[in-house]
């Protein structure tokens, strides 16, 4: 079987890969991030939550992105991305709609 | 150093490869200008002859706003802003906080510009954007910053932009460090009797391995400034005061103290300035004034970063009594861890930290970039060289890319020294950039790729090299001028100049390739 | 003061190092040495400085340090490696 040039045996498992450590990445690391500020403390000057979570934008992309990248089970990886989208995504709509 | 399965080292070289191929050649851009950019101002006081460094602020100036403000309506007496213009002059910005329509807060005032001899040189009304507005004699500066943090691309997309290639070469960095197995056993050698494919590849991963904890940091580092322009800081605010500017403001800039309609004659500015002086160590750059003229009126005032600390610091007072009232966060009303990684975040993307030797570092660290960018890029295709022959006209974008986007730029700073005397500079030196660009473009289907790279270097030296020429010629300060103001600066970038065009030069002296008919390198730098 | 120290010291072991480094002397057809406790004692001493002025709580001056450790390192191996080539294109 021939290996792609990204290391993938098959085409499917490549285009996976690329839709996992893409489009996934990207959104569960926006949705992610958007909600930090509701959980980071405050901190004396009621600012840091925004400030460490503006921080925190280029890492978190960059670990999701390199984690999605090197694991081996797929499944894995796109169980734990859908589960950070998924929980952080609840955490958003409860702060818009104000039933929390 | 890493030994990663098979599978996954040939994943990460395929990424470290397309990520550097698709964005490597607008991100050495980025670099190429950021490296610029270290030194701005430098370079903006350089361009506009500005040999005196003083701060307005060394001067009195309390009868000034005294008198300033006794011409100025009083709604915009709200606050006042004291700083220093780039010629020099002490410029007051009155300007009061207005509720429009919409429920969004603006600012508005007036806005003078008083010479050293206390008279009134300018004086416009506006927004802040308006009265500030573009600097003809930064436009050289402008040129190559606004390249650097958004490649001239409107905001928020030249930010967004800016910010992906940070990601990108935050992922070259991390990944580089995943495919070297001997990361530290090879940063000595670079293998030149074999192959020119093991050399630049030694090349590329020497420089890379060197410079990689400030590849990641400046990468990063951008990126954190490019998205919190763009859409960050918004987005935040959005989730965190879920909407409400003014909570949002006031818990950035800090909460203002409630106004007071008692009038006070308040604290003589001077005598603050003094204070602080005295607390910082050093002279004051910029002033600012809440509430002024009532018995609530706070003053802060700004110091430049000194050695050994990481950011500028900001020193309040009471504005009615000129009490003392401590030191401000660089950002909020407290201290807060977030505020002091912001500010260290901000000192090691400028390197601005250790005055000219922590500058002259970064200067370094944004060639090694560069060096790393273009060699990566180069060896990518060279290995494709045989079997994908398609890719030829990459090969050759890339050496129009590296030398033709500092030619380019200098071509900006000759248009920019033809029309200083005009006052045309906001415009033609954008043209001057393009016009460079098109010409340089233009030429690139007439010549083989050497022939290119012979031209391009041809003409960028004669730029570089008409640079301080032009600017002795219109009217810039000469050498005499930048001694006697004691101004080292000014000689040095001449210098620099000057020597950089000859380095860049001398690889084309005595070569055999080197048969550029002349007028060719003319019409690619109209510098002479 | 301290930060042109801590940079002098880190470069000299790094010189050391660079001078000695089996690989890139290989490369030059020399004889191939091991690890030897010299070579061990100037990686310890070129990242020592490092660690100290960690150590003191001293961060820009950590960053000079490793900045200027970085850039210098590089056109340091850039230099040593033309010189030899530049010596045997002589021999």
């Amino acid at each position: 079987m021939a290996t792609g040039a990204d290391g993938e045996t098959h085409r499917g498992a490549i285009v996976a890969r690329w839709l996992i450590a893409g489009p996934l990445v990207l959104v569960t690391t926006l949705v992610t991030w958007v909600v930090m500020p509701l959980w980071v403390p405050k901190g004396p000057s009621g600012l840091d939550n925004i400030l460490l979570s503006l921080v925190a934008l280029p890492l978190i992309w960059a670990v999701l992105f390199h984690y999605a990248l090197l694991e081996r089970l797929q499944w894995r990886s796109a169980l734990i991305l859908f589960a950070l989208l998924v929980s952080h995504g609840v955490a958003l709509y409860f702060n818009f709609t104000g039933a929390v | 150093m890493f030994a990663l399965p098979k599978v996954e080292n040939k994943r990460m070289i395929a990424v470290h490869g397309w990520s550097g191929i698709v964005l490597g050649l607008i991100l050495y851009v980025v670099i190429l200008t950021g490296m610029l950019a270290v030194f701005a101002e430098e370079i903006g006081d350089w361009s506009s002859g500005k040999v005196d460094h003083s701060s307005a602020l060394s001067n009195p100036v309390d009868s000034i706003v005294t008198d300033l403000a006794a011409q100025t309506s009083d709604e915009y007496k709200d606050e006042v802003g004291l700083s220093t213009t780039s010629a020099g002059n002490l410029s007051v910005f009155f300007h009061g906080h207005f509720t429009e329509d919409g429920g969004s807060i603006t600012e508005r005032g007036v806005r003078y510009e008083v010479d050293g001899e206390g008279e009134i040189v300018k004086q416009i009304e506006g927004s802040p954007q308006e009265v500030f507005g573009e600097d003809a004699t930064r436009a050289l500066e402008d040129l190559f910053v606004d390249l650097h943090i958004r490649l001239h691309i409107p905001s928020p997309w030249g930010e967004i932009v800016t910010g992906i290639l940070g990601l990108a070469m935050m992922v070259a960095a991390v990944t580089g460090i995943l495919i070297h197995r001997h990361l530290f056993r090879d940063i000595f050698t670079i293998r030149r009797k074999t192959n020119e494919i093991v050399a630049e590849r030694d090349r590329h991963s020497v420089a890379g391995t060197w410079s990689l904890p400030f590849t990641f940091i400046l990468a990063f580092t951008g990126s954190f400034f490019s998205f919190t322009i763009a859409f960050g800081l918004p987005a935040m605010a959005m989730v965190a005061f879920q909407g409400d500017q003014e909570a949002m403001i006031e818990a950035v800039v800090g909460a203002p103290p409630e106004a007071s309609d008692t009038k006070a004659t308040g604290a003589n500015l001077d005598s603050i300035l003094q204070a602080s002086r005295e607390v910082a160590g050093s002279e004051p750059l910029f002033m600012n004034i809440i509430h002024y003229g009532s018995d609530v009126a706070q003053v802060n005032v700004g110091h430049a970063v000194e050695d050994g600390d990481f950011f500028r610091r900001t020193f309040g007072f009471d504005g009615a009594t000129g009490e003392f009232t401590g030191e401000k966060p660089l950002v909020g009303s407290e201290p807060s861890a977030g505020a002091n990684l912001v500010g260290i975040i901000g000192a090691l993307h400028f390197g601005n930290f250790a005055g000219i030797l922590s500058r002259a570092i970064w200067f370094g660290l944004g060639f090694a970039s560069c060096y790393v960018t273009l060699t990566g890029i180069r060896m990518w295709l060279r290995r494709r060289r045989e079997e994908q022959t398609q890719l030829r006209w990459l090969e050759k974008l890339t050496t129009t890319i590296a030398w033709g986007t500092p030619l380019s730029i200098a071509v900006g700073g000759v248009a920019f020294f033809l029309t200083l005397p005009l006052g045309l500079t906001v415009e033609w030196t954008m043209y001057g950039f393009l016009i460079g660009a098109g010409v340089i473009l233009a030429f690139v289907p007439l010549l083989t790729e050497q022939r290119l790279a012979d031209v391009l270097r041809a003409a960028l030296a004669l730029c570089l090299i008409g640079l301080p020429a032009l600017r002795l010629a219109f009217g810039g300060p000469g050498w005499p001028d930048a001694f006697a103001a004691g101004d080292a600066m000014l000689i040095a970038i001449d210098i620099a100049v000057v020597v950089s065009a000859l380095v860049i030069a001398y690889p084309l002296y005595g070569s055999r390739r080197f048969s550029i008919p002349h007028n060719k390198a003319v019409v690619a730098g109209p510098a002479e | 003061m301290i930060v042109l120290v801590t940079i002098a010291v880190s470069l000299s072991a790094i010189a050391f190092l660079g001078w000695v480094d089996p690989k890139r002397r290989r490369v030059d057809s020399a004889d191939l040495s091991g690890q030897s406790i010299p070579k061990r004692v100037a990686i310890v001493v070129s990242c020592l400085p490092g660690v100290v002025l960690v150590a003191l709580g001293e961060w820009p001056e950590f960053f000079l340090w490793t900045g200027s450790v970085s850039v210098a390192g590089w056109a340091f191996v850039v230099w040593l490696n033309a010189i030899e080539q530049s010596s045997q294109r002589e021999n």
